[in-house]
């Protein structure tokens, strides 16, 4: 089947990512793009020769859709996502996908659970691929604790709905929720609760935070602790202490993972999968699983329901971090 | 003398480790111009004076900078490259203009701007740069030094070289490799000089030109003398406590094939082919391509598989060009950022509720 794809939001992530990887996809068509931004727009469609739609006909184009992906900030699609959910066309929605747990619920009750789908490609990696394989074999025992921190020193602002708190961007809500995601992924985390924040806030934006919380699977309670910054270069990643070694997952895909045992004997781990070495392919392989729930009519691991413990985690730490600052 | 100065572009990372030090400095006033009230933030916990500023005003331009002896220059604009060069000259041109005379205008520029391409390992100077960066920062330098007969204005282009501080990303890409303990592979050899230079002599150098101690003109800034890979290797590890090793592959390695085996990987589909047809015609020949075969074979099976890896670009070798002697030794560089990491951390900690 050819799916006629509609995109609303020309942001980078749809110039830099998206639309590459949907041209090079043969069982798809773009049909049109559309932004508040016209300048934006017409570059996009200088680039790729993609015809972009007018706000009057937005509606009526969205009926003519299979897929419609969302990559606005947080705060303003819910609109679109009614009226996808009116003409029963699947959703593609970036990350963050909702600033409140009762508004991922109820986005969640509009469509069919296989026809929306939240952008957290990241999963796709080799490296998380890897991570989750080892601990469903259980064959370094249980997990005994998660450690996981993001920081680079960047406060370059202008233009940037990241920074911009009226958006809801932050640095959590807007990158360190990807490595939170994963981490929930490989893990199977069905709750969680974050019990200890402490950070920088300014103008409702993060800075710093760091943070302490538990996991909850179905074998078992983790605790995790989290410190994610703009402030500070840290050493990006994932670390997982299990009975007898710490497993290290790096931040960027790779095909390995290291395994750190006693008296600091290290050794990398790779196990043969067919998942994303690089950014692009993990783009290209979360559409592809996207197109086969939608297809096969069954939810998978692309779906918006199987993400609600993301947005719990990032929200809960938020809340906290904001009562800290009252 | 207490010297006004003003930093543009004060967000990048260089320039936001440059401001904290000199915010420090009792010879400073300092004032450091941003686009945005988010990108002030950091000089706000630092208690550094900050503005905004709006290149295409140029009435608030002339306001806001002219009373600055010294300004310094940090800005690249974030726009498709084919517009890069234009925006920068109006920027240039913008802030020069607006300068009192005989003051300093001090441009943060590359080491690039010597001209190489991406893919080259040494230094040197090209009379036609060759990548679209290396074209743009020399032709923003000679603009600056247009303007500044023009405007009467001192200017300093720094060609920065690869700079290492605690904020730069360069050296959180170290701090990850001496916690992993990982092998990273250079091209060199481990006392090959690297065009390397911390934030503390960036530092330096700019007091140097806001002092005059040097005369306005075209500077390359690189730790002086230059380090090598032994000596970056040995500073990472004691300052992050690891165990990182530089591997070194040879020049020769950059194909990783000699000619002979690009020949024969060329002809391989056809060996079956030529063995039968070409060969057996010809047996004296057919044994010296046996041997010729096997040794070029060799010759690629005890280099390491570097699919898996990936090749830390360095630019190695002398620089060409003038360099900005800020007489600071090694051990005082480690010391000093000993310190600014401790006292950062622990300042970014106090802040924490």
């Amino acid at each position: 089947m050819n799916y006629k794809i509609g995109i609303i939001g020309a942001g980078k992530i749809v110039e830099y990512q998206h639309i590459p990887v949907l041209k090079k996809m043969k069982n798809v068509n773009i049909s049109w793009i559309y932004d508040i931004n016209p300048h934006q727009v017409k570059k996009i469609t200088n680039i790729y020769n993609i015809p972009f739609v007018q706000k009057e006909d937005l509606i009526n184009e969205i009926r003519n859709l299979d897929i419609c992906l969302i990559a606005t900030p947080v705060n303003n699609r819910e609109e679109y996502l009614k009226i996808c959910a009116e003409f029963n066309v699947a959703v593609y929605c970036e990350k963050p996908f909702a600033i409140s747990l009762n508004k991922h619920i109820e986005y969640c009750s509009w469509f069919k659970e296989y026809n929306l789908c939240v952008g957290f490609q990241r999963r796709n990696y080799c490296n998380i691929e890897i991570l989750k394989e080892v601990i469903k074999s259980s064959q370094y025992g249980e997990i005994k604790n998660i450690k996981i921190s993001q920081g680079g020193y960047n406060m370059k602002g202008v233009n940037s709905f990241v920074t911009n708190s009226s958006l809801y961007g932050g640095m959590i809500i807007e990158s360190a929720i990807h490595l939170i995601d994963q981490i929930i992924y490989a893990c199977n985390i069905e709750d969680v609760s974050i019990q200890k924040v402490s950070g920088i806030l300014s103008d409702n934006l993060d800075y710093e935070t760091k943070s302490e919380g538990l996991l909850y699977n179905r074998n078992q309670t983790i605790p995790i602790q989290m410190e994610f910054s703009i402030l500070r270069n840290l050493i990006d990643g994932i670390e997982i202490e299990f009975d007898s070694v710490t497993i290290y997952v790096d931040i960027i895909p790779k095909n390995y993972v290291l395994v750190k045992c006693a008296k600091n004997k290290n050794f990398k781990l790779s196990i043969e999968n067919e998942n994303a070495n690089n950014v692009n392919q993990s783009f290209y392989l979360f559409w592809q699983s996207f197109l086969n729930a939608i297809n096969t009519k069954t939810a998978n691991y692309t779906s918006a329901s199987r993400s609600l413990a993301t947005t719990k985690t990032v929200l809960s730490i938020y809340s906290k971090l904001i009562k800290n600052d009252i | 003398m207490i010297y006004n100065v003003g930093v543009i572009g004060s967000n990048s990372q260089v320039a936001t480790e440059v401001c904290l030090s000199l915010g420090d400095c009792k010879e400073i006033n300092l004032t450091c111009f941003v686009r945005s009230q988010y990108s002030s933030f950091l000089f706000d916990l630092w208690d550094i004076k900050w503005e905004k500023i709006n290149f295409e005003d140029h009435k608030d331009l002339i306001s806001k900078i002219n009373t600055f002896d010294i300004i310094i220059d940090f800005t690249y604009p974030s726009e498709d490259s084919i517009d890069i060069l234009k925006t920068a000259k109006r920027i240039s041109n913008s802030i020069l203009s607006s300068m009192k005379p005989n003051s300093i205008y001090i441009y943060m520029s590359s080491i690039m701007a010597h001209g190489m391409s991406n893919h080259d390992i040494s230094i040197s100077y090209k009379l036609i740069p060759r990548t679209t960066y290396s074209y743009i920062k020399r032709n923003i330098e000679n603009y600056n030094n247009k303007l500044g007969k023009i405007y009467n204005i001192n200017v300093y282009n720094l060609r920065l070289g690869q700079i290492h501080g605690f904020l730069q990303s360069v050296t959180k890409g170290y701090k990850k490799k001496c916690f992993y303990n990982e092998k990273v592979y250079v091209y060199g050899e481990k006392d090959d000089l690297l065009n390397i230079a911390f934030v503390e002599t960036v530092n330096r150098a700019v007091f140097k030109c806001i002092k005059k101690e040097i005369n306005p003109g075209n500077y390359t800034i690189v730790e002086y003398p230059q380090l090598t890979f032994e000596q970056v290797e040995s500073f990472y590890n004691k300052l992050f406590n690891g165990n990182m090793t530089f591997k070194y592959l040879s020049f020769n390695d950059r194909s990783n094939i000699s000619f002979l085996s690009n020949i024969f990987n060329v002809l391989k589909p056809y060996r079956e082919f030529l063995e039968t047809y070409v060969l057996f015609k010809l047996p004296r020949l057919a044994k010296i391509v046996k041997g010729q075969y096997r040794q070029a074979r060799v010759s690629t099976d005890f280099e390491p598989d570097l699919s898996n890896y990936s090749i830390e670009q360095h630019l190695i070798g002398k620089v060409p060009t003038e360099i900005i002697n800020v007489n600071i030794s090694f051990l005082d560089i480690f010391e000093n950022l000993k310190v600014f990491i401790k006292n950062y951390n622990s300042k970014i900690e106090s802040f924490h509720k």
